[in-house]
């Protein structure tokens, strides 16, 4: 049976060296004609069978002194070659199919493990980066805290006018003053803002700046209820929990730029970050966090740390009624389990003697009511 | 179709002389001037039929065109001039059946009868190669043009041959290549400034390129005013 297949030559008798040919496997050789009449014929037991060529399937069959080489890369044509040789180039044909495959699984195998090595790089450089910009935002000294939240608090809308009433001021300050000295970081200028707002919330910037709505001083019952919530927000500035999101929140870039020690990107993302007050809110963990550092702070200045736990229960009621409202402890979730965590840390307590907070409360309460009546009188 | 290459080898054109009906599909911005004998169609197609969207995306791929120019004469001695982007040499390359397998951006322009068609090398020579990610696979017969970036040297590869990466223009499919280090020890290569080297082995006829456009981008890049 006599077949042919498309293929060429190279021969040095052949102008260029070379040409395409009709292959024919005849009874005597693998045969090839040009387009232009020439004729060559390699007889089997001459030919020197190799694999290559840019497809690697290309079938050689060269000539002993390797003067002629026939060439072809059509599929049937091994099955055939092997066929019309009565199986005398098997061996090589064999011999060439199997350095293919190698190759090929040598190629797929470096191919699979760059593939992956440069996954893993990326992702690995990604949280590497993310991880150390983390590290980095930590091991900053405390004076950026103050920089980035006294940029934020100077441009942001704190949702009302400020109250200066000097017995307010005053009563939350000593408070704040008697707090201080048990803060874990030292070095920070904790200063209380008082925002006129039905709200009953509380929050603190990075670096010391806290704000409390007059809402929440009303709903407060005691002058220990307030101090909690001054703990747990003086809390979250000795943590670091704002800049600790700021970093959470960088982007690759900034987090780069941060960690060959350009403060920009930490510094434009922060303060855009933080100018929304009703973002202001923190993950459960750093709640809890703060929670837990709050109650050390107030039992470490000998206040009742039992009445963080008073206040949650109250304002779990006065949410009850009034549904809707944004709250301190809405904002917070889960507060359940926060009451529930609160009073088993407050148990745990040694007992000691706790101190009075020397602040005339209800006063505070009647001046904050006293000037929302005498808004009211003026708007009447 | 007659061809004339001038200007060899530094700012090489190609003159093409078509008679009436014949035709040459070119690299989409190749054509300096033509004589007004000429209809031009552009396509995703190869002329008569073959490829369209799939094609087109591929020969994209390969550091060509989506579309495809093609300039058909419709009066005798119609002349066409047609020349690469870059400074360098052009080539023609009769095919004669078998196949001519082209470096990304090097085709410029083909005869109807030759398929042009974008091949896939493998995830280490497309990475390392310091060329495209595909390549241009031209197979069938007639004139075949190519462009490169400097002057063209053609090599007749019988056993082993090695070229840098980024300086191959074309090879004739009877050879092929791996990527390997220069030196013996790789560290030494990437010191030495040759890094890989693309290693062929077979027999026929390889076209590279004296310069690389690579390494004449790295020259001119930082001396450039940001705009």
């Amino acid at each position: 049976m006599e077949q042919t297949f498309s293929g060429g030559v190279f021969s040095d008798s052949l102008d260029g060296g070379r040409a395409g040919a009709e292959i024919e496997l005849m009874p005597s050789g693998v045969g090839a004609r040009t387009p232009d009449g020439e004729a060559f014929v390699i007889p089997y037991r001459d030919c020197q069978v190799e694999v290559g060529g840019f497809s690697g399937r290309m079938v050689f069959c060269r000539s002993a002194d390797r003067s002629l080489t026939i060439f072809c890369e059509e599929s049937k044509f091994p099955k055939a070659l092997s066929f019309a040789s009565s199986g005398m180039l098997d061996d090589q044909l064999k011999l060439g199919a199997k350095q293919r495959r190698s190759e090929s699984r040598r190629g797929l195998l470096i191919g699979t493990f760059l593939t992956v090595g440069f996954l893993l790089l990326v992702v690995g450089g990604y949280f590497t980066i993310r991880s150390g910009a983390r590290a980095a935002v930590l091991a900053l000294p405390v004076s950026i805290d103050a920089q980035i939240g006294d940029a934020a608090m100077d441009s942001m809308d704190l949702g009302g006018p400020e109250v200066d009433d000097p017995v307010v001021i005053a009563a939350l300050e000593s408070i704040v003053d008697r707090l201080a000295p048990t803060a874990a970081v030292e070095g920070i200028d904790f200063r209380v803002h008082v925002v006129d707002s039905p709200e009953v919330n509380a929050f603190a910037l990075p670096g010391g700046n806290m704000v409390v709505y007059t809402g929440l001083i009303r709903d407060a019952e005691t002058a220990e209820q307030m101090a909690a919530v001054l703990a747990h927000e003086m809390s979250h500035a000795t943590l670091r929990h704002g800049l600790q999101r700021i970093g959470q929140s960088l982007g690759i870039w900034a987090g780069v730029s941060l960690l060959i020690g350009d403060l920009s990107g930490l510094m434009g993302a922060g303060v855009d970050m933080l100018q929304i007050a009703s973002v202001n809110s923190y993950s459960r963990a750093h709640e809890n966090e703060a929670d837990e550092e709050g109650i050390r702070m107030l039992y470490a200045a000998e206040i009742n740390p039992a009445a963080m736990a008073d206040l949650f229960q109250l304002m779990k009621e006065n949410q009850a009624e009034l549904p809707g409202i944004f709250s301190w402890v809405s904002t917070h979730p889960d507060h359940a389990s926060r009451i529930a965590n609160v009073h088993d840390q407050v148990a745990a307590l040694p007992p000691r003697k706790y101190r009075e907070i020397s602040v005339d409360w209800p006063e505070v309460k009647r001046r904050i009511n006293q000037d929302d009546n005498r808004e009211n009188a003026e708007v009447e | 179709m007659h061809h004339q290459l001038l200007a060899q080898p530094a700012m090489s054109i190609a003159k093409l002389t078509l008679q009436a009906g014949e035709s040459i599909t070119c690299e989409v911005g190749a054509m300096i001037a033509m004589s007004s004998g000429f209809t031009v169609e552009t396509t995703s197609r190869n002329k008569g039929g073959g490829g369209g969207l799939a094609k087109g995306l591929k020969r994209m791929f390969a550091g060509e065109n989506f579309f495809l120019n093609h300039f058909t004469a419709t009066a005798p001695n119609q002349s066409l001039w047609i020349g690469p982007g870059l400074l360098g040499d052009v080539m023609h390359y009769p095919l004669s059946g078998g196949s001519l397998i082209v470096q990304g951006s090097s085709w410029l322009a083909s005869a109807v009868g030759i398929e042009i068609d974008a091949t896939w090398q493998g995830l280490g020579k497309a990475l390392f190669s310091g060329e495209g990610m595909f390549w241009v696979k031209c197979s069938g017969r007639g004139d075949l043009f190519l462009n490169s970036f400097g002057a063209i040297y053609p090599v007749d590869v019988n056993g082993e041959y090695v070229v840098d990466t980024g300086h191959i223009v074309a090879f004739e499919d009877t050879l092929n290549f791996k990527i390997g280090k220069a030196g013996s020890s790789l560290v030494g290569s990437i010191l030495g400034g040759e890094g890989l080297v693309c290693k062929f082995s077979g027999q026929g006829k390889l076209y590279c390129q004296s310069h690389n456009p690579p390494s004449f981008g790295k020259l001119l890049g930082p001396k450039l005013k940001a705009r």
